[in-house]
Parts: structure tokens; sequence; C-alpha cells
């Protein structure tokens, strides 16, 4: 892990413990820190048409709000005090927060499935667009917060994120239900398989003993 | 300028990010476009607006590369302001080359500033050494960015035979076999490549899930269906799964990306002087990572060393996961 890199199990796990107001708080103050030292970004938001973008990060409770354009300044909120959106982004929260910094290809995790798109594609692709002309690093962000306490924070943040990476690698990541759920899929697809293979090489024998008989 | 080693490595950039990712990867050239219809990769919060091509240009300049700026779409009929300004700006911010397709626009670049490089964009499709004498003779290109249509042995046909350089494409989406000519989504969207810079609009284009299976359409016609585990592509109408007897497949395009890095030598040894790496429309990320893997491959190759493995794993940036030599090792006729 890079020092520079943003302590995304330490986030993860704070996200899902905390109260859905103070996340939402959290992420409003982050957006206006990333909006004070990146204006160029928010202009460039504000341009573009009016649009919202329902945020779901596969691996928390939590879902989003993401509302940019029509000359306003882009907001955040917790989607279940918000109407609906006309686009619903999903996936897993480092490959979301990856691209919100531009540190992977947007349309390779598309392809891959790893994120999901639906509804109205052009938002994703506008917010996409404008947010990779910016060098956005959430660390830094959310660092900058902590004012004078900045350095202190980062250093502790980075400590624990060590830990937790150290203690998921020797445990190993607590799965998802939808992961768990592929396991039993492959499971039956194998024994099926597995089935069709015995069945087929009874055909096989029957078959030859049949020519046998004939011959 | 710095020399290009081996071959020419031109990259995309769709942000002025893009570009200094580009360059900071190793790019010998960007080509980039305005923030219009002018040229072929018009998708929201994508392209350049004046200010920023400026400082792109001087970025690049400063590292010792060029800056190709595309004005490579066909103006459309009692408005062509847009194609004449662009060429007017790119010439104004010192931009190398412009590439052009229309006859309209490389005439008026000719006119207007005889001084610029002028490059033929593969959106005027010529394939054949006679088109391309043409366009040399009359607008003076200096080079021609050939169609995605020849073999390796077709192109050193071709370059023997024509009196300008030669650029291929070497990796990316691959589009229709009739390059600019493509108005297939026009029928369903009233814009297409060729006028409007976009083949699937994004305002067109959505996505939805049914069980276990995800819907792409452009408007209201549905364009694929992928099964759970299956790589995704974009909703263009050339890489449709279209059903006939009953069996779905892709009647006119795979979605695949192309890749030719393993043809590098021969693409040389056919006298082809720069490679283009396709993807305007893709992220910093992506231009980062497949500018860094062919220099590595480029340097190896001039230093008379062996391949590295740095570009096997590009196949995964590549739309549906795929790649292919696609024309250039073509089986078909």
């Amino acid at each position: 892990m890079d020092d520079a890199d943003f302590p995304i199990h330490l986030a993860r796990g704070m996200m899902r413990l905390m109260p859905p107001p103070l996340v939402e708080r959290g992420g409003a103050m982050l957006l206006r820190k990333i909006g004070r030292n990146h204006p160029d970004l928010f202009r460039n938001l504000a341009e573009l048409d009016a649009k919202s973008i329902r945020v779901e990060p596969s691996d928390l409770p939590h879902k989003f709000l993401l509302s940019f354009g029509g000359g306003a300044p882009p907001k955040l909120m917790l989607a279940r005090r918000a109407g609906p959106a006309g686009t619903v982004l999903k996936g897993p929260l480092e490959q979301l927060l990856a691209l919100l910094e531009g540190k992977i290809d947007a349309d390779t995790l598309f392809f891959t499935r790893a994120i999901a798109i639906t509804g109205d594609t052009s938002a994703v692709v506008a917010l996409h667009n404008t947010l990779d002309r910016a060098s956005i690093n959430l660390l830094d962000e959310a660092m900058s917060l902590l004012g004078p306490f900045g350095s202190a924070g980062r250093a502790a943040a980075l400590r624990l994120e060590r830990r937790m990476h150290g203690l998921r690698e020797r445990f190993g990541p607590a799965r998802p239900a939808a992961e768990r759920r592929d396991d039993g899929e492959r499971d039956r697809l194998l024994a099926e398989n597995a089935a069709l293979k015995t069945r087929l090489a009874k055909l096989d024998v029957r078959q030859r003993r049949k020519q046998g008989a004939s011959a | 300028m710095r020399e290009p080693t081996y071959l020419e490595l031109v990259c995309p950039a769709g942000t002025p990010a893009a570009l200094r990712a580009a360059v900071d990867a190793g790019a010998d050239t960007v080509y980039c476009g305005f923030r219009d219809c002018t040229n072929a990769r018009n998708y929201p919060g994508l392209n350049f607006d004046l200010k920023e091509m400026r400082e792109g240009i001087d970025y690049a300049h400063r590292f010792g590369r060029r800056v190709l700026v595309a004005v490579n779409t066909f103006p459309r009929a009692g408005d062509v302001v847009f194609w004449q300004r662009a060429v007017d700006n790119a010439a104004d911010c010192g931009a190398d080359a412009v590439i052009m397709a229309d006859i309209g626009v490389l005439d008026y670049a000719t006119r207007r500033h005889p001084n610029m490089r002028r490059h033929l964009s593969v959106q005027a499709a010529a394939s054949n050494p006679l088109s391309i004498d043409f366009y040399r003779e009359q607008f003076g290109i200096s080079r021609v960015v050939l169609p995605r249509v020849l073999s390796v042995d077709e192109v050193a046909a071709v370059i023997a035979r024509m009196k300008v350089e030669a650029e291929v494409f070497a990796f990316g989406s691959l589009g229709t076999m009739v390059e600019g000519r493509c108005y297939l989504s026009s029928y369903i969207t009233g814009r297409s490549p060729s006028s409007d810079g976009v083949c699937g609009p994004a305002e067109y284009v959505s996505y939805r899930e049914e069980g276990d299976q995800m819907v792409s359409c452009l408007g209201k016609v549905m364009m694929n269906r992928y099964d759970k585990h299956e790589n995704a592509a974009y909703p263009t109408p050339c890489k449709c799964r279209l059903v006939t007897n009953g069996q779905a497949s892709y009647l006119f395009e795979e979605p695949v990306g192309l890749n030719a890095v393993s043809i590098l030598p021969q693409l040389k040894a056919a006298g082809v002087t720069a490679l283009k790496i396709e993807g305007r429309q893709r992220s910093r990320a992506y231009v980062g990572q497949v500018v860094g893997a062919f220099r590595q491959v480029l340097d190896a190759l001039a230093r008379g060393e062996p391949q590295p493995e740095a570009a096997n794993d590009l196949y995964r940036l590549a739309e549906g996961g795929k790649e292919t030599l696609s024309a250039f090792k073509k089986g078909w006729r």
C-alpha cells in the first residue's frame, strides 16, 4: 500500500459503523473541501446538464444521491432522503473511489461488469469525463479537513489501514452474500458437469457395446 | 522535437489530464480535439477548450512531443463555421498538424494555413495509392491514417506506391469496415460519428438488469443481452447481437479490441511510420497503461531485445475483454 492511497479498509469499516446522518454529513464536508481545492472541477461540473446519480456501494449499507450540473455546485446526500434518480451506479466502494481519483479505467470496469450502470448513461459519462480532468487525492482531501492535525491523522489512518489490511490477509475477508451465492452456483454447475460427463461416458460404453454386438 | 524510437507512438487524449498522462507515459505524439462536433469523439465532459488546448500543446512541446488536432468529422450542409473555426484555432494554438477527412475542410486548411502540416484522417477511408495521391496532390497531406481494412501485406503494398507517411491503428476499439461512411447510429438516434462525432450518443444509451442478465439499448432499440459473467461492450449498432434463424450472434462486428503489439516488426518492415492508439473517450488511467506498455515494447524492439511482457495484459482493457489482429491478419476478402 502506498502512502498516497486512500485507506479503503478503514473507510469502509468506519462507514459501516457510522450512523447514516454522520455519513451524510462527512460526505458533504468532503465534497465541499474538494470544491474549495478544485474550483475548476466544480466549474466544469456546474456547466453540465442537471443530472442525479444514485450511487450504491455494494459493500456498504448506505446509498447516496449525487446531483450535479445545471449551474449549481454538486450535492451529495443519502439516497433514502431523496427522490428517484435517472441513473444508478453500483459497485464495490474501492472501485467507485478509484474512479473518483482517476486511478482506474471506467470502461474496463464496465466491460468486466465490476461496476454496473442502469438508466441514463449520459449522466455517468459526463461525470466520469469531468472527474477524469481533475487530479483528486481523496486521502489528501480528507486529511485537510483535520486542519493542523492532518499530518497526525494521516499517519494514524495509514497505520490503522495497514493493520486492518494485515488482519484481512491473515483471516480472510468477510465475503459478501452475492459472492457466496456465486460459490453455490459454481458448485451446482460443477456437479451438473460431472453428472453429464458420467452420463456421456455411460452412453459411450453402451454405444461401443452395441457396435461390438452388431459386428 | 524528440525523435521517435522504432515507430512513432501516437496516443489519444480526451482531456488535458489524459494528455499529460500520455506524455508522461512516453507518447511521441498526442492527438486530441476541441469540445464540439468537429472531432469524432464528441461526448459530454470530453475534449479541450481553447485555453486547455493551448496549455496542452505547451506541455507536450516542453517535453519535445507533438500534438495533432483532430478536425475529422464532416461538416453539415450550411453549417461549416464550426469546422473552419476549429482549423483556425488549431493553427493559433500551435498544433503540429491537423487531422482532417472532409475535402472542403482540407481545402480550407490548405489555403488558410499552408504551412501547417495536414494529416488525412482514417475517416476519409483512403485505402489505395490513387486515393492517397489525390489528397497529397490537392491538399499537400504529409500523412495518411490507413483504414482498418488492410492486411499487413496490403499495408506494405499501399505504402510502396505512395509518397506520404503512413499511420496505422495498433490498439483500441474497432469500427465498422467502411470508416467515415457509417450512418448506422443515425437511423436510431439522428446522430452519427461522421457528422456529429458520436456513434452511440450517451444520452441514448441505457442499461437495465433483467434477472441475472444485463440488457443494453440505444434509444428504444435493444443492442445486446449479456449473461451474468459475460463481458459487456459499447451498445453500438455495428456491434449489436442479432438473432437470425433463431441464433443470436454478432453479424457485423464482434466487440473485441485491436492489439497489434505482436506484429510491430512486420508493420515496421511494411514501411509504417506511426502507430495509433485509439481511445480518446477512455480515461487517463487507460491512456497511461496502454501508452506505457507500448513504450516499453517499442524501446525494447529498438534495442534489439526480445519483446517484454508489458503488453500481455492489455486485453483486460479491450472492449469485450478480448483482442484481435483484425484485418492485419484477415482470412477473408
